[in-house]
């Protein structure tokens, strides 16, 4: 392991560009974080197709950094605007907004950002101590067990959610079934190509991102007025104090641990893990009723899950090959277009990129102190930029992108595509996450059932008696079961409010 | 429009697909060798989920809905963002949009960018001109660099009068 880190190291800081693509990345995720509307995810998708021009290290490099940047962006919105720039900052709006409009503003951010870097570090501390041991224990894993994984993504990121799991259930299930189109990974013959042979090589999944993240996004904007929220500018971070941080440690440590095994779980990611790093740092607080008015726990616990997930998220994507979020299944397109395939192997056969990965995400956590210090005072004149400008920037950018990838018009017809479909999604309330991960797991899921029915001459039973296939598929059953009794909760208290009224 | 409405639209829409792609399904060659997990196996097994779970966000669309009717209540909940939507500038952005990669052959890279961003830019409502008049040109120039001289990715160049003005820049 160590000569590991010596050659990472080595490859990071043997030039210039590795330092740069990781400052740059970091930059331009906090940028992507902190502007309502942007996110992270957009911000990794129109990086994409740029990366072709990089090593694979260095376009990993450049992806993970946008990823640590974006996930503490938000809270600068979040905080000064009250409206998050990012899904996983909406819970810091709830004290940081309250706290910056008691003139402490600068302490909210001080405290998001320390909050950040120490959940962020923490994440990827355990991505360093768990992503090798996970991949030699994943080398033993068969067709039942990746099955069963698969299964427990695609059930989990619909079932804990704010939204209506049915939809979420939905929208997954339409991901796959995405997934479907082109050859069967069995047998080869063309599935859902209409006679056409250019969807033999299935739905392009860069371009299918692009246009569901950010062209969809352009469409919303461009068509409808959006809400400014109350404007706090003018104010610069001051980071918390020692003993401050003292006060906050059981929070952060609480919250960072929540924050790493959400991150783990196939499929769910920083924004599940902030809203239960909050909701948990309610209950055990001694002063729950200062939650919502300003309590420094109110941001430190959803910031310090929220960077924490990170890094767990990439230790199922670097060591078994699935996306531990919706912004690494969009990191998968990334490894895709250089023929890198994540997972087990990946650890045994590319070490440099791997430990590369860990050394520069680390990097990116202490360069998020250093840029978010000054973020606040820069990304408030940013924030001011109109979205007239920057939406016609962002679908230039979409489409310059996508044909710069293969000079492709059926890639660009795909984006578009999605980009419409993606518009017409946000307004049936349908999320978009659910069906991403259904995109990436999807397959998976199917060939590996697939293959363990042929290698159990069609029975279930040697599926369901592997006890960590078994143990995965209780978890999705209980996920599915815990977003079912939500849904009827809402559905009786949507009637017990109508029979009131 | 009700929200419910659109859910039960959605659902409805949702189910008649998933029929359809059944049909296709059924057409899938046949392979001895995989019997019962072949090519359509799996395709069916997710159109009958997206039927089950279209079928429930139906029915309780349809029970909401009703609820709703037959309280006769008329609350702030049932105002769905549609209603916000402004067709005519959704409609003018998407044809943009397809315009602008229409044009990209033809015009080349830098005339089809000005292009789009100097009408893109009038769709929302800003109004200050001397950033209207600038942004599309610097931008354009930013881009071009970032492409072509720092990642070495090609553009289009356009052709006749337009390939001759492009390859002044590039």
């Amino acid at each position: 392991m160590l000569d590991g880190y010596i050659s990472a190291f080595e490859y990071i800081f043997s030039g210039p560009l590795s330092i740069l693509l990781i400052v740059g990345g970091t930059i331009w995720g906090i940028l992507f974080g902190a502007v309502p509307g942007l996110t992270g995810i957009v911000g990794v998708a129109l990086l994409i197709p740029f990366t072709f021009a990089l090593e694979p290290t260095q376009g990993l490099l450049l992806l993970g950094s946008v990823y640590v940047g974006s996930t503490y962006g938000g809270s600068i919105s979040a905080i000064l605007f009250n409206t998050p720039g990012s899904p996983e900052a909406a819970c810091t709006a709830l004290d940081g907004h309250p706290m910056a409009k008691q003139g402490q503003a600068g302490r909210a951010l001080g405290i998001a950002l320390s909050a950040s870097a120490i959940g962020g570090i923490f994440g990827t501390l355990a991505l360093m101590l768990l992503a090798p041991p996970l991949a030699r224990v994943a080398l033993s894993f068969g067709p039942a067990e990746y099955f069963a994984l698969a299964t427990l993504g695609i059930t989990a990121i619909a079932s804990i959610g704010s939204g209506s799991f049915l939809k979420g259930i939905l929208s997954g299930l339409i991901g796959i079934g995405i997934a479907t189109v082109g050859a069967d990974p069995l047998t080869g013959i063309g599935r859902f190509t209409f006679g056409n042979d250019m969807f033999l090589t299935g739905v392009g999944f860069v371009p299918a991102i692009i246009g569901l993240f950010a062209l969809s996004e352009v469409l919303e904007r461009f068509s409808e007025r959006g809400v400014v929220g109350e404007v706090i500018a003018k104010t610069s971070t001051k980071l918390p104090s020692i003993v401050e941080l003292i006060t906050l440690k059981w929070t952060l440590l609480r919250s960072s641990f929540i924050g790493l095994v959400i991150g783990i779980l196939p499929g769910v990611g920083a924004t599940t893990a902030s809203f239960i790093g909050y909701s948990e740092a309610v209950r055990w607080s001694k002063t729950p009723e200062k939650f919502g008015k300003g309590a420094p726990e109110g941001i430190a616990a959803p910031e310090s899950a929220n960077n924490s997930a990170v890094g767990g998220a990439m230790i199922p994507l670097l060591a078994l090959g699935i996306p531990g979020s919706a912004t690494t299944a969009v990191m998968l397109g990334g490894l895709t277009i250089h023929g890198i395939v994540p997972g087990p192997l990946l650890m045994l056969q590319n070490k440099e990129l791997v430990f590369s990965v860990f050394v520069g995400m680390m990097l990116a956590n202490l360069l998020m102190i250093v840029f978010g210090l000054k973020a606040a005072t820069i990304f408030a004149k940013v924030l001011d930029v109109p979205y007239a400008l920057v939406g016609s920037a962002i679908a230039v950018f979409c489409i310059t992108g996508v044909y710069a990838l293969n000079n492709n018009m059926i890639d660009i017809a795909v984006m578009l595509s999605f980009g419409a479909f993606g518009f017409f999604l946000k307004k049936f309330d349908v999320p978009i996450a659910p069906l991403i991960i259904g995109m990436v797991l999807g397959p998976i899921a199917e060939t590996n059932l697939r293959r363990a029915l042929i290698l159990s001459d069609f029975r279930l039973d040697p599926i369901i008696s592997s006890p960590l296939s078994a143990s995965l598929l209780i978890l999705s059953v209980v996920s599915l079961m815990y977003g079912f009794y939500g849904q009827y909760r809402r559905f009786k208290r949507a009637q017990m409010q109508m029979k009131r009224l | 429009m009700s929200k419910r409405i659109l859910d039960m639209v959605f659902s409805a829409f949702l189910i008649a697909g998933a029929i359809y792609l059944w049909n296709v399904a059924d057409s899938f060659p046949v392979f001895e060798k995989f019997k019962s997990v072949d090519s359509d196996y799996w395709p069916k097994l997710v159109l009958v989920l997206i039927i089950l779970m279209a079928l429930l966000l139906l029915v309780q669309s349809v029970i909401e809905y009703l609820l709703l009717v037959y309280t006769n209540v008329r609350t702030t909940i049932e105002s769905h963002e549609i209603g916000t939507v402004s067709y005519i500038k959704l409609i003018a952005t998407g044809v943009l949009i397809v315009g602008y990669v229409f044009a990209l052959e033809p015009l080349g890279f830098i005339v089809s960018t000005l292009g789009f961003l100097y009408i893109a830019e009038n769709i929302p409502e800003y109004e200050n001109w001397k950033v209207k008049l600038v942004f599309p040109v610097l931008f354009t120039a930013v881009l071009m660099f970032f492409f072509i001289y720092l990642l070495s990715l090609s553009l289009p160049r356009g052709s006749g009068i337009f390939g001759t003005l492009s390859l002044l820049f590039y």
